[in-house]
């Protein structure tokens, strides 16, 4: 056996774990070999000043701290507390409920916020809806043209039916001159592209208005009828339900070019509900009774002219009769191109007064109801925005899972490296 | 002893006192245990706590087969041998291959290098620079030769604490005195020029 084995086994050796054989090897290269009795040596009192290393003080603090978590953990088990803090690594112990607190605060209040948001996103957007309902139906929707005794199309430069329907009572805000520019802005476009002049337009509107008072509202209107030279054709009043709601209906013509400011004057006058105009272009029917009418003239001037040159009795009297039937038709063309005449210059105009009654005028019996009803409605309301919020709580906590579980790792890893260096830097 | 059982049954009940007592007992003990394996006071008095607290909560597990005070010493050799591992998991390469720490990039890490302000004053003894070697090794290192030659644990105990073979404890424990050995030699060597350079 050589030295470099015998070193190599000289902690078993001194441990007594040798085989026996081996043993006897050491022990014989041992007696002979200086080098190596050495190295035995300086093992052995290695070994023994381990062995000698005696036992260490401990702190005085350490019994008192203990006896602390000693008590902590029996008030724990006692109160039926299950202590889930003993299961967590010894830095998280520190953890108290205190910087716990902040944590549950901030969920308790997206709780509360989330649904309150929740609820004011969705109003804005219904109302959104609502609008763009509005302009939809304004360009789908057209009136049919009313049909005319002749088969002349009605051409189509600018037969505008703009058609705008309003919501009543809390209707948005910017709609009712929304809608009056759009009546402008067509007729503008009328006027612009035509001039009255050449072309013969119909011009109609149905207007239904909201006032607090029917007789001076319809008193207004017909100034302003007046004033812009018109007449009023027909007027009706009606009075219905017990709660004294007036109605009526005034029918009047303003001239054309009047038409437009009549209408924007009727603002004034009540709360616009709807508005309706629609016009129809009969130029097409104007020229062609006039050069009807020319034709029938000339024909009638020639019959005068057989008239007086012939002289048979049977002769004149067929001529007579023409006579008659084309004067019979002239009569009824330019009957009809007085009408047209008279429809185009002036325009008609079909005012709906509703007087709504006035709340001071009505005890709260039905105030009550609408109360009951309003605290119904806002009831369910907001059961569906905590429900609503409570959704939106959820899906956010859903979304925000993976970045909390990224920052935790990410917090992890450097409070756990800054651990490690302030153990290295304390020693 | 007698006393001993008797204090055992009564931590059993939850009685604190009686436990306080044991720990009264066992304090020097355990603390030892766990200053020698971690090299600083802080750790040993957090794992001599952790240790303590333990065997109160599994008291309910400790029929009586072991000593008490082999059973609450297993607890510390256990409670240490974990928290080591854990830190110096770090390193890549596996326990068992660096028989120091300043081999391995751990070494540069963690307290254990060197004592502490309040040993500082002892540093001519013997028993801190042997502490000082001891807190060089590495964990495995550390554990069985602690094990061994402080605590006096036989080999087929130690195997079974680190969760290895005999013949692993047996090329651990010579490894880790050879270490002490050179390292006890070169430092007397330089004490010995010393005194003979200033008397």
């Amino acid at each position: 056996m050589d030295c470099k084995h015998v070193k190599s086994v000289l902690s078993d050796y001194l441990d007594g774990v040798l085989s026996a054989e081996e043993t006897a090897w050491v022990k014989s290269h041992l007696e002979s070999c200086q080098e190596c009795r050495d190295e035995y040596e300086q093992l052995r009192q290695t070994v023994q000043a381990l062995s000698s290393l005696g036992e260490v003080v401990p702190p005085a603090g350490l019994r008192r701290e203990l006896r602390r978590r000693l008590e902590d953990t029996v008030l724990d088990k006692l109160s039926g507390r299950f202590s889930w803090k003993s299961f967590l690594p010894r830095r998280w112990k520190r953890i108290t409920g205190v910087q716990l607190a902040p944590v549950a605060a901030v969920l308790v209040l997206m709780l509360i916020l989330l649904p309150l948001a929740g609820g004011r996103m969705a109003g804005p957007e219904q109302q959104k809806e609502v609008l763009s309902t509005q302009n939809s139906q304004a360009e789908t929707k057209s009136r049919s043209v009313p049909q005319l005794a002749s088969e002349e199309k009605i051409s189509v430069i600018p037969t505008s039916k703009t058609e705008e329907k309003m919501l009543q009572a809390p209707a948005p805000t910017g709609s009712v001159g929304q809608g009056s520019n759009d009546a402008r802005m067509t007729a503008g476009a009328m006027d612009g592209s035509v001039t009255e002049d050449t072309r013969k337009i119909i011009k109609n509107a149905d207007v239904s208005l909201q006032v607090d008072d029917y007789q001076a509202a319809s008193e207004a209107i017909k100034r302003q009828v007046e004033a812009a030279g018109g007449y009023v054709t027909s007027e009706s009043v009606n009075v219905a339900g017990t709660g004294g709601v007036v109605s009526g209906n005034l029918q009047v013509r303003v001239p054309a070019a009047r038409f437009e400011s009549f209408l924007a004057g009727m603002e004034g006058v009540g709360k616009l509900k709807s508005r309706n105009i629609y016009t129809q272009d009969v130029t097409e029917e104007y020229i062609d009774i006039e050069s009807r009418l020319k034709a029938m003239r000339t024909k009638e001037e020639r019959l005068l002219a057989i008239l007086t040159k012939s002289g048979q009795l049977s002769d004149v009297l067929a001529v007579e009769n023409e006579l008659a039937n084309t004067r019979a038709q002239i009569e009824a063309m330019q009957g009809r191109l007085r009408y047209l005449n008279n429809r185009t210059e002036f325009s008609t105009v079909n005012i709906n007064i509703q007087q709504v009654a006035a709340s001071t005028q009505q005890i709260s019996g039905g105030g009550f109801k609408d109360v009951f009803k309003k605290t119904k409605e806002a009831f369910i309301k907001a059961v569906n925005n905590i429900i609503l919020g409570a959704g939106a709580l959820l899906v956010f906590i859903g979304s925000a899972i993976p970045y909390l579980a990224l920052i935790a790792v990410v917090i992890g890893v450097a409070w756990w490296l800054t651990g490690r260096a302030r153990r290295g830097d304390s020693r | 002893m007698q006393r001993e059982e008797k204090l055992v049954a009564r931590s059993k009940n939850g009685d604190i006192d009686a436990f306080e007592e044991l720990v009264s007992l066992y304090e020097r003990k355990i603390y030892t245990i766990t200053y020698r394996l971690m090299g600083n006071r802080e750790d040993a008095s957090d794992l001599a706590q952790e240790t303590f607290l333990r065997a109160f909560q599994s008291l309910g597990g400790f029929r009586g087969e072991a000593s008490f005070s082999t059973w609450i010493c297993r607890i510390a050799t256990n409670v240490c041998r974990d928290e080591l591992r854990k830190r110096y998991r770090l390193a890549a390469d596996s326990l068992d291959e660096r028989l120091t720490l300043e081999e391995s990039q751990v070494g540069r890490q963690f307290a254990s290098n060197e004592p502490g302000p309040d040993e500082i004053c002892e540093r001519r003894e013997l028993q801190s620079i042997i502490q000082g070697f001891i807190n060089a090794l590495s964990p495995e290192f550390r554990l069985t030769l602690v094990l061994r030659d402080i605590l006096g644990y036989s080999y087929e105990e130690i195997a079974k604490q680190l969760d290895c073979s005999p013949g692993t404890v047996k090329s651990r424990l010579s490894r880790a005195r050879n270490y002490l050995k050179d390292k006890l030699l070169a430092e007397k060597e330089q004490n010995s020029r010393h005194e003979r350079l200033y008397g």
